[in-house]
């Protein structure tokens, strides 16, 4: 045989709810969807089945708790299976989003038999996930063995003898090819072998030919491999402990080069990248190098590196350590043009942006953005990715260049009324309703003020105009 | 001056934008001291009457007609100062309306200048981006002259400033004085919540991702005067007052007229109505004149022609006349139902069935001088052929003078609370699950609080807001939709009188008013309605004039007293029958066993909530079958409950009683009779609930017969019938019966044909029709037709049924036609020559052979599938080589089931539940024949297919489930408390068996199984059990 195929029948629920509460009933539906897509044991047990509706799930578990599938969740997921796997094989195939086919025959001599390389897969899945894996000379016959429950391994000369006995919904189609097969009287992979390929294709569905073709092997057919993305790693062992990072600004400088040399190299920029920190080989510790906007430059980097290294405290002394990166964004296309427009010098602006947020520390460096908010206090608000628009100001709107912090009460006889009211009354959905009317007044020294009447009466004074 | 008129205002049915009732506008506006109000709603007045009705009650209050239309980031509102310039209004609307689809509308300044000669225009430039067309400014100026204002709508915004500069500038350059607004979107500033939620509605979106699409501030209100006063200028005030002083017009002006086609030239409607009335009344009595008729009739006759003159509905009945005629002349069945059955006329006009020498009537409950509102006579046609009647109104009168009338849709609770869960950003797969779990039907008065809980939302302020919004909500319009039936008809032009919209349906137009806003007008409505019986009774009488060779009419029906026809009622052998077919109908049969036409009248009415909830039931049947003595509780109620043994049934009697012995006057009893709804709820209703017991009381009727009244009341609030309604659908109850009983195949083909109908599947009426000795036979592309048929054995001329095309599921009528135009008079004489048709494709052929219509080619299901699936490919692309003749197996007995059901629905000749008792898998279960040779009390096993589970209103938490076996029908009854411990068995299974015990009625012999375990062994025959028709 050549092909190992492992089957994850609820790797979305044992990947991210691994840690639910054992009595309580869990169930996965799609977005925009009124069926139940899987659901935990739980509620298994209290008759919630796969592909019910939501209401009579509800009916049968009234404390069900819905959480919507995620698509790009469960990607990762078997990405992060194949990935583990890639340890037994260079050849690791995703089969959507909850199947891997496992090239082994190349491996086989390896690992020393089938039986090996199987008890290494178990060691690595059984603590976390249900699974099941068959195989077999062909992917597509590997797979079928492995969904339909059937998890022995097959030589060729008993593959077909096997595959008869299966049940015609072993095999991929849809509902009309299935029913065509109903209205036929055909159960079994067996009765279907019995008919001219030809027929099965004309009669009832091509590509349901095809792939009993490729599930005996008459017809070759292979799945891509899985490409995965290159991360950056990169690691040295140190001659001798250190118990303060300041000496190592040289190495760690020469690992950030190697680090920007790799993302030139692939056209790509970088915003994290994590130094974990190595005693005697084992982790123990971990640091985040992030940068406000991403950049491929090393002085960006070098520079995020010297401000902080002095504020780092080793709680042990370290061995070495290792660099490592796996989000990366494409480079923006750069202008031909032979002449740049000055004054739009970017690359100035995020190197500038990168060591200011180097010295504050990232956590206390923020993109400012206007929010659809009314309410003064709330229209600004700190994001932490540079917003792409800024929302189109209103044209009549009159506001203060400077907000107050928070309003003060006021003594209305010193001020003079210049134009209002204008009323504000909104906030009610979030539980922060304000209801004011706002002037602007000029002070008892000439100033203008932005200041308002609550239903109180009582005055307060919010801003300054410029 | 300290007045103001809003001229600017929109209700709530400018869906989704105004948050208040057009009677809390102008209720708010009279209470601020406004002069008047001008109700706008956009593109429409569907809110005007009800404005209209409010402002009755102020008389020095006006109630100004206007609509407001946007054009890109313009606002234009064009208002009625009279008559004729409403006339402009709602054919403006209409010209709109037309233009674009249901609910929408496409306006251009240019239809005010060619559409509104008279009528007034407020008309609010927009600031942001002033109009670069001045073409049509300029023409728009020009047309309008005199009739032009301009709207500052001041709301404490930051562009109020330049409002007024750019609005001032426009008013200086042109001459057009100034009108101060607030462009009321509520009748108070609290209900800016509820606006900002509809907003979100509107939007798809919840509050919080369009708070920069809401107003800044609530002052879109009806706003004080003496704050309009700090607002705008003394002389914006005095022109809004004046502008409002121009507008005279009122509804009350609207005078319906009758169409007056119906009226032949020469004559008056008074007098072609008596000539028709009386032309009538000979047919119906067979009298060759006048002077033969019976006393009684020719009283009625004058007595109802009086009042019909006095109150000028002779045009009304003539029109209707109209109508059914010419539905008898098209051979389309049609009856009156409902309050006009009571009236003789409409009897002898052929509109209505019930003879009033039969039936006591009471004409008031129809027309009484003191109502003062129009007849509202309801016609049902048969389903399939309404369609024509409808197209007859258009083409006689015109659309332009005609139209269907409007339903409002308003928000009931569950949609109320998807609606504003979504707008608050509450978590919609978890409010889904609160509504599905929450007992809608048994809820409380707080039920408000039992609904929204933290189950909903952990976040308590969203929780109180929504308690807060969901009453306001609840009742408000959503959108207008088209009546079942209702017409306007009109002499004049109908859109001078309200606009007409675009239905959903293609060429269907509807008013923008409803029911009852037509009544408060006084404009004629008739209900053409489409009843699924009528069409299989017509079909079922072709059927039998085919058989006999002669035409066979609905009227040579004999009597409604044969005997024989009555035995099979009392037997409960009613499936199919029109009203008596339900189970709780079935179970009522044999307890009440009607003997006349009467008890089948009481027999119709009495499955109903009123009787049930004033357990006037059981005292009925006691007193009928002599069990007790009639009786009644005063000697003055005798001539009204005298014919029901004392006992009150139909909603007339509990009205008369309310006269006769609670001394109800007439104003109270109309008032009874249309309120009853809102019997239990407080106020007014209340007070009369009162009266009507201490009157009753005093006269020495007992406590508890009073309460039993009133709970009646309750129960015909929620579903109550008439008399009259009753005696019509009696008679039509009984016809289906009588043809039932003489002509079971007929009935059962016509039944069959006029699908989807009444409560039963085709599967269940063929069941029941073998029962009666019919043979089925099979579908068969030799013999079959498109439509079942009743075929007649050439020897003992015993009628079949051979099942009809229409059965397969996924076939069209087209399709088979086109195989029907070349099958040869002797049949096609085998799978090829079928194959060989034209235009018959593979999918048809593959359809015909899973119902295993090729059988008598000799051939099982699979081998003709094999065959018919070659088609394609041996027919067109490889023509002259031969098919693979591989040979597939036959289908076992299961799989014969199985597939029969997919493809037709139904299984002759075999049961799944006889497969399985023949294979052993049933032991110990007892079949439903054999239920009726075992003792009451018996515990017992059943088990069957689920065909129905049921939870009607009145039975307390008790679910009624129907199981099918190969012999027959199983009655489960399952208690609350059952049902809760197996929730998941009773929700899910398909195929269940059942551990209970006995009930059987001694007197009826009516058997119910009480369970007391379920079991679900549907895994037994996981893909043939039916889809249960869930009634709850």
């Amino acid at each position: 045989m050549k092909w190992l195929y492992v089957y994850f029948p609820q790797l979305y629920l044992d990947a991210y709810y691994h840690d639910t509460p054992s009595g309580q009933a869990l169930a996965l539906k799609k977005e925009h969807s009124h069926r139940i897509l899987d659901c935990n044991q739980t509620a298994k047990d209290q008759g919630v089945s796969p592909g019910m509706l939501l209401n009579t799930a509800f009916c049968l578990c009234p404390l069900l708790k819905i959480d919507i599938w995620q698509p790009h969740q469960a990607y990762q997921a078997i990405t992060r299976l194949a990935r583990e796997t890639a340890q037994l094989s260079s050849w690791i195939a995703l089969d959507g989003e909850d199947g891997l086919y496992i090239e082994i025959a190349s491996m086989r001599e390896y690992f020393g038999s089938y039986a090996a390389i199987r008890n290494k897969l178990q060691r690595l899945f059984s603590d976390r996930y249900h699974y099941q894996i068959a195989a077999a000379p062909t992917p597509k016959c590997a797979r079928l063995l492995s969904r339909s429950g059937n998890a022995r391994g097959l030589s060729q000369a008993r593959m077909l003898e096997n595959l008869r006995k299966l049940p015609l919904h072993s095999l991929p189609h849809d509902e009309r090819t299935q029913n065509r097969l109903d209205k036929l009287g055909l159960a079994t992979l067996g009765d279907l072998m019995q008919l001219p390929t030809h027929d099965i294709a004309y009669r009832i569905n091509p590509q349901l030919a095809q792939e009993l073709a490729q599930v005996t092997g008459s017809e070759h057919w292979e799945p891509h491999p899985i490409e995965f993305p290159e991360d950056f790693t990169w690691s040295t062992d140190l001659e001798q402990e250190f118990d303060s990072l300041l000496p190592l600004r040289f190495p760690i400088t020469h690992g950030l080069k190697k680090f920007c040399a790799f993302m030139q190299a692939r056209c790509c920029t970088s915003q994290n990248l994590t130094l974990s920190l190595l005693a005697n080989g084992k982790r123990c510790g971990a640091i985040q190098l992030s940068l406000a906007v991403p950049d491929s430059r090393l002085e960006s980097w070098v520079y995020r590196l010297n401000a902080s290294i002095e504020q780092i405290q080793l709680e042990r002394p370290i061995t070495g350590f290792h660099l490592k990166a796996t989000d990366f964004i494409p480079l923006p296309r750069r202008s031909a043009e032979l002449f740049k427009n000055t004054g739009k010098d970017e690359d100035s602006k995020s190197l500038l942006i990168n060591r200011l947020a180097a010295r504050l520390g990232i956590e206390h460096f923020h993109f400012i953005n206007l929010s659809d908010d009314i309410r003064p206090e709330r229209q600004t608000i700190y994001c932490s990715q540079s917003p792409e628009h800024a929302p189109e100001p209103d044209p009549f709107s009159l506001r203060p260049l400077w907000l107050l912090r928070s309003a003060l009460p006021i003594d209305i006889a010193h001020y003079t009324l210049i134009r209002g009211p204008v009323r504000l009354s909104a906030g009610w959905i979030d539980n922060g309703k304000i209801n004011r009317d706002y002037y602007i007044a000029k002070s008892a020294h000439q100033a203008l003020h932005w200041i308002y009447l609550t239903p109180e009466r009582r005055w307060m004074w919010h801003g300054i105009f410029a | 001056m300290d007045t103001f008129a809003e001229l600017n205002c929109l209700s709530n049915f400018s869906f989704l934008k105004g948050a208040s009732h057009p009677e809390e506008l102008v209720q708010q506006a009279v209470a601020l001291g406004y002069t008047a109000l001008a109700i706008t709603d956009e593109c429409s007045v569907a809110g005007v009457v009800k404005a209209w009705q409010e402002a009755r009650k102020y008389p020095h209050f006006q109630l100004i007609i206007g609509s407001e239309f946007h054009y890109r980031k313009e606002r234009f509102v064009v208002i009625a100062p009279h008559r004729e310039a409403y006339s402009e209004l709602c054919q403006l609307i209409t010209h709109c309306r037309r233009q674009a689809s249901k609910g929408d509308y496409v306006f251009t300044p240019d239809d005010l200048i060619h559409l509104c000669p008279s009528a007034f225009l407020l008309w609010a430039p927009s600031i942001l981006s002033p109009s670069t067309e001045t073409d049509w400014h300029t023409n728009l100026i020009t047309a309008f002259q005199s009739r032009l204002w301009l709207q500052l709508v001041l709301t404490l915004e930051e562009s109020d400033i330049s409002q007024r500069t750019h609005i001032g500038n426009l008013s200086l350059q042109w001459s057009i004085p100034i009108i101060a607004s607030s462009r009321a979107l509520m009748h108070c500033a609290t209900r800016k919540m509820l606006q900002d939620c509809l907003s979100a509605i509107y939007n798809n979106q919840s509050v919080h991702s369009i708070k920069a699409r809401l107003a800044p501030n609530a002052e879109n209100h009806l706003r004080r005067i003496s704050r309009l006063k700090k607002i705008y200028s003394a002389s914006e005030i005095a022109n809004t007052v004046q502008l409002a002083q121009r507008c005279t017009f009122t509804l009350n002006e609207i005078a319906y007229q009758y169409p007056k086609e119906v009226v032949p030239a020469g004559r008056s409607a008074s007098e072609y109505l008596r000539e028709l009335s009386y032309q009538g009344a000979c047919e119906r009595y067979r009298c060759r004149a006048s002077e033969e008729l019976p006393e009684k009739i020719r009283a009625l006759l004058e007595k109802e022609l009086s009042i019909i003159a006095e109150l000028a509905y002779e045009s009304y009945f003539l029109t209707l006349y109209d109508i059914v005629s010419f539905a008898r002349s098209q051979n389309i069945l049609c009856q009156g139902r409902g309050s006009a059955a009571n009236s003789a006329v409409c009897y002898c006009l052929g509109i209505t069935a019930v003879d009033p020498m039969r039936a006591s009537l009471l004409f008031e409950r129809f027309i009484s001088k003191r109502r003062n509102e129009p007849p509202d006579i309801d016609v049902d046609f048969e389903n399939d052929r309404r369609e024509e009647v409808i197209q007859y109104i258009y083409e006689k009168y015109g659309r332009d003078r005609c139209a269907i009338a409007a339903t409002v849709i308003t928000y009931r609770p569950k949609s109320a609370i998807r609606d504003l869960g979504k707008a608050l950003g509450v978590e919609l797969t978890q409010l889904e699950n609160v509504i599905a779990n929450y007992g809608w039907r048994y809820r409380s008065k707080n039920w408000i609080d039992d609904v929204i809980t933290p189950a909903i939302s952990k976040d308590s302020h969203v929780l109180q807001c929504f308690k807060k919004l969901l009453p306001q909500l609840l009742g408000f319009p959503r959108h207008l939709s088209q009546h079942v039936g209702g017409f306007v008809i009109t002499e004049q032009m109908l859109t001078s009188l309200v606009p007409i919209e675009n239905a959903r349906m293609p060429n269907r137009t509807l008013i923008q008013w409803d029911k009852k806003d037509l009544e408060a007008l006084g404009l004629m409505k008739v209900d053409l309605l489409a009843l699924g019986m009528l069409s299989a009774l017509q079909k079922t009488l072709s059927y039998i004039s085919q058989r006999k060779g002669e035409t066979f009419e609905i009227n040579d029906i004999p009597d409604t007293d044969d005997p024989a026809v009555y035995a099979m009622l009392q037997k409960a052998d009613s499936v199919g029958l029109f009203q008596v077919e339900s189970r709780a109908q079935m179970n009522m049969l044999p307890r009440l066993k009607p003997e006349k036409y009467y008890d089948l009248v009481v027999q119709v009415a009495i499955v109903r909530p009123g009787p049930i909830h004033g357990d006037m039931v059981h005292p009925y049947l006691k007193r009928k079958n002599g069990i007790e003595p009639a009786d009644v509780p005063l000697p003055e109620l005798e001539p009204v409950l005298g014919r029901t043994y004392g006992v009150p049934i139909f909603q007339e009697q509990v009205i008369a009683m309310a006269m006769v012995a609670a001394q109800f006057s007439a104003d109270e009893a109309e008032e009874l009779r249309r309120s009853m709804a809102s019997w239990k709820q407080q106020g007014h209703m209340n007070q009369l609930r009162q009266k009507m017991s201490q009157n009753l009381m005093l006269k020495g009727v007992s406590t508890e017969y009073v309460e039993r009244i009133c709970r009646q009341i309750e129960g015909f609030g929620e579903y109550g019938f008439p008399e009259s309604h009753a005696a019509s659908f009696a008679l039509i109850a009984y016809a289906s019966a009588w043809l039932k009983h003489y002509y079971p195949a007929e009935f059962c083909c016509g039944l069959l044909n006029s699908q989807p109908m009444g409560f039963y599947q085709p599967w269940q009426l063929l069941q029941d029709i073998q029962n009666h000795a019919v043979e089925i036979l099979p579908i068969d592309i030799n013999a079959s037709a498109w439509d079942h048929r009743v075929i007649y054995g050439s020897n003992d001329n015993r009628p079949k049924i051979r099942l009809g095309f229409r059965l397969v599921k996924g076939l069209k009528e087209s399709t088979i036609n086109t195989l029907f135009a070349h099958r040869p008079t002797e049949g096609f004489p085998s799978y090829e020559a079928v194959m060989s048709t034209p235009n018959v494709c593979r999918d048809t052929l593959e359809k015909l052979a899973s119902a295993n219509a090729f059988t008598s080619f000799g051939e099982h299901r699979y081998q003709q599938r094999w065959r018919a699936s070659s088609c394609y490919f041996y027919n067109h692309l490889y023509v002259g080589n031969t098919p693979n003749n591989t040979t597939l197996r036959a289908p076992d007995r299961i799989e014969e089931i199985q597939l029969s059901y997919a493809s037709t629905q139904i299984v002759l000749n075999d049961h799944p539940v006889a497969y399985l008792r023949d294979h052993g898998l049933l032991q110990g279960c007892v079949s439903a024949d054999e239920l009726t040779q075992l003792a009451h009390d018996s515990e017992i096993y059943v088990a069957g297919l689920v065909i129905n589970r049921q939870r009607p209103k009145t039975s307390a938490g008790v679910t009624f489930v129907t199981l099918e076996d190969e012999t027959g029908s199983i009655n489960l009854v399952i208690w609350l408390q059952t049902a809760i411990r197996q929730m998941e068995t009773l929700v899910k299974a398909r195929f269940l068996k059942v551990y209970g015990r006995i009930d059987k009625d001694p007197a009826s012999q009516i058997t119910h199984i009480i369970a007391y375990r379920l079991f679900d062994i549907s895994h037994i025959i996981d893909k043939l059990a039916p889809q249960s028709r869930d009634f709850h």
